[in-house]
């Protein structure tokens, strides 16, 4: 599903982000990616998310391959995949429902097929009742399942959550996470980027760390 | 799709209703420059064509003229491209002429003991709608040919009046180009100065749309309509103080101005030229909105097309 090989991306500046990145991730995995600020994790996603592009080596995301892309495919993949980020990146002047409904508007679904399957989302990550509330009368948590029903509701392949709990205390943070786990359930694949190993470490999956740039240590997965 | 237009432009006016009014004021004021010129250009033309009516070639006859050459002479004439039919005056046609005219200031210098020194002539008026800028060059054509014919004495069309006039008429074309040359750019850069505010202020409504895979057709498009929103609305202000001023200032001016030769009053622009004058500012708003908004990919394009391998 995922595939990095032999992948460099240095700044200008000679910052070096990733070095020599070899990773595959399979269709349905569900992956954590850990590593301390500034280790390369959102770089990493950046790559997969097609807002960069390696120096060299090769990514490939589905049937795309990253080197090779045009900008006219670039909005293609990115429906085929649902993006989280720590810091939530919803619509300020849009309510909790048009925000859930953007990546259906944005692909030209009907009306009444992006009533219900956004209710159904709401429904899914427990918002219901806040449908027509604008986010910043929205609570962190509340925000960020807003972000993962928009990130799902089409449903996508693969989900990658760039520190989705970054911003959240540890109890709302279970509660993030046992969403990832619930759509990993159902099939998508999911990548996560965290550093935090206490969650990492209850959660049982497998564990990608990297620092510096580079992948310093693999484990579990194969024999969870 | 266009549900999301009405959306973003309504967003537009309550997210930066400042910039977006002052955007439409001063474009307007540009437009309004622009039209009331054209109305202005317009008018002067239109006296220019009327004082054009009565530029004319006289060509005088020999008084040895035979019939024969005389009615050869007039079929000549007759065959000239862009002038009337002539009209012949008779010597002693022109002496009555001369004298009734004349005969309050010199009554004796026609007298008959001197005979009639005035030649017969045909005079050929061009026509009517023929391109001030093009009259000279026809004038001086026509004079030609019929100069060396056999019985004519000489041929004139008041050669230093229509050369300066036709300078003028060219001088007048070139700077009123030039000035909307610069009106134009000017326009285009309030149009593309609102339009990047606009940008700015959506930074990160942009990303998003980008992260859920919006195309940057999707994106820019809303864009593009509201700058041919701005430049339309500006287009329709315009020609609307301009038709108030015009309203208020024309009986004023034909009286002042009389002389001009404004017979048939001043002329405000025709509907099919304010149709045009609108879809040129709708061209004028869109355009610019596009050239500023080609180049908004703050992702995948902004990392550098190409250089994948580096
Ligand atoms: N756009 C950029 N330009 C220059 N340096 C960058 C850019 N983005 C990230 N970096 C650098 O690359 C390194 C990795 O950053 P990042 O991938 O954001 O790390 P993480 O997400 O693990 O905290 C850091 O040293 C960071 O300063
Ligand atoms: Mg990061």
């Amino acid at each position: 599903m995922i595939h990095f090989s032999h992948v460099y991306k240095t700044y200008s500046g000679s910052v070096q982000a990733l070095k020599n990145i070899d990773l595959y991730i399979d269709k349905g995995e569900f992956v954590f990616l850990t590593g301390p600020s500034g280790a390369g994790k959102s770089t990493l996603f950046k790559m997969i998310s097609a807002f960069d592009r390696p120096c060299s080596g090769e990514v490939t995301v589905g049937e795309y391959n990253m080197n090779s892309i045009s900008s006219s495919q670039v909005p293609f993949l990115r429906r085929k995949i649902g993006v989280v980020y720590q810091d939530f990146k919803l619509l300020k002047s849009s309510t909790v429902f048009e925000n859930i409904a953007l990546p259906l508007k944005v692909r030209g679904d009907g009306d009444n097929y992006i009533r219900d399957r956004v209710g159904e989302m709401l429904e899914h990550v427990g918002l219901s009742f806040k449908r027509d509330t604008f986010p910043q009368f929205l609570s962190g948590g509340e925000q960020q399942r807003v972000a993962i029903a928009r990130a799902l509701v089409h449903h996508p392949g693969i989900l990658i959550a760039d520190e989705p709990t970054g911003n959240l205390d540890p109890h709302l943070s279970e509660e993030i996470m046992d969403l990832l786990d619930k759509a990993n359930a159902q099939g998508t694949t999911v990548f996560v980027a965290t550093h935090d190993h206490e969650m990492v470490k209850r959660r049982n999956k497998r564990v990608v760390q990297i620092n510096n740039g580079n992948i310093e240590k693999e484990f579990g997965g194969l024999d969870v | 799709m266009s549900k999301a237009i009405i959306e973003h432009i309504s967003k537009s006016f309550q997210h930066h209703p400042l910039t977006l009014f002052s955007s439409l004021l001063v474009l307007t004021a540009t437009f309004t420059i622009v039209a009331g010129f054209f109305v202005v250009t317009h008018n002067i033309e239109n006296s220019f064509q009327s004082i054009g009516k009565n530029v004319q070639l006289s060509i005088y006859l020999d008084d040895s003229i035979s019939p024969e050459d005389k009615s050869k002479l007039e079929t000549q004439i007759k065959a000239l491209e862009g002038f009337n039919e002539p009209i012949f005056t008779s010597k002693s046609q022109a002496a009555e002429h001369f004298k009734s005219s004349m005969s309050a200031y010199a009554p004796e210098l026609l007298n008959e003991e001197y005979g009639n020194p005035l030649p017969a002539s045909f005079e050929v008026a061009l026509k009517a709608g023929v391109d001030p800028e093009d009259q000279l060059g026809l004038l001086k054509e026509a004079s030609k040919s019929i100069e060396s014919l056999i019985g004519v004495d000489a041929v004139s069309y008041g050669q230093d009046w229509v050369e300066n006039y036709a300078t003028v008429v060219r001088s007048f074309k070139v700077s009123s180009l030039l000035l909307l040359f610069v009106l134009f750019a000017g326009g285009m850069l309030i149009v593309s100065n609102s339009i990047k505010n606009s940008l700015e202020q959506r930074r990160e409504e942009i990303e998003i749309l980008e992260l859920v895979g919006a195309t940057s057709t999707e994106i820019r498009v809303p864009f593009i309509v509201e700058g041919a929103m701005i430049g339309v609305l500006s287009a329709l202000g315009a020609v609307a103080i301009t038709y108030l001023v015009f309203l208020s200032q024309s009986g004023l001016i034909q009286k002042e101005l009389g002389f001009l030769g404004l017979g048939n009053g001043l002329q405000f622009l025709s509907p099919s030229k304010i149709i045009l004058f609108s879809l040129f500012g709708l061209v004028l708003g869109a355009l610019s909105s596009h050239l500023t908004v080609r180049n908004i990919n703050t992702g995948w394009a902004a990392s550098g097309a190409g250089s994948v391998n580096g």
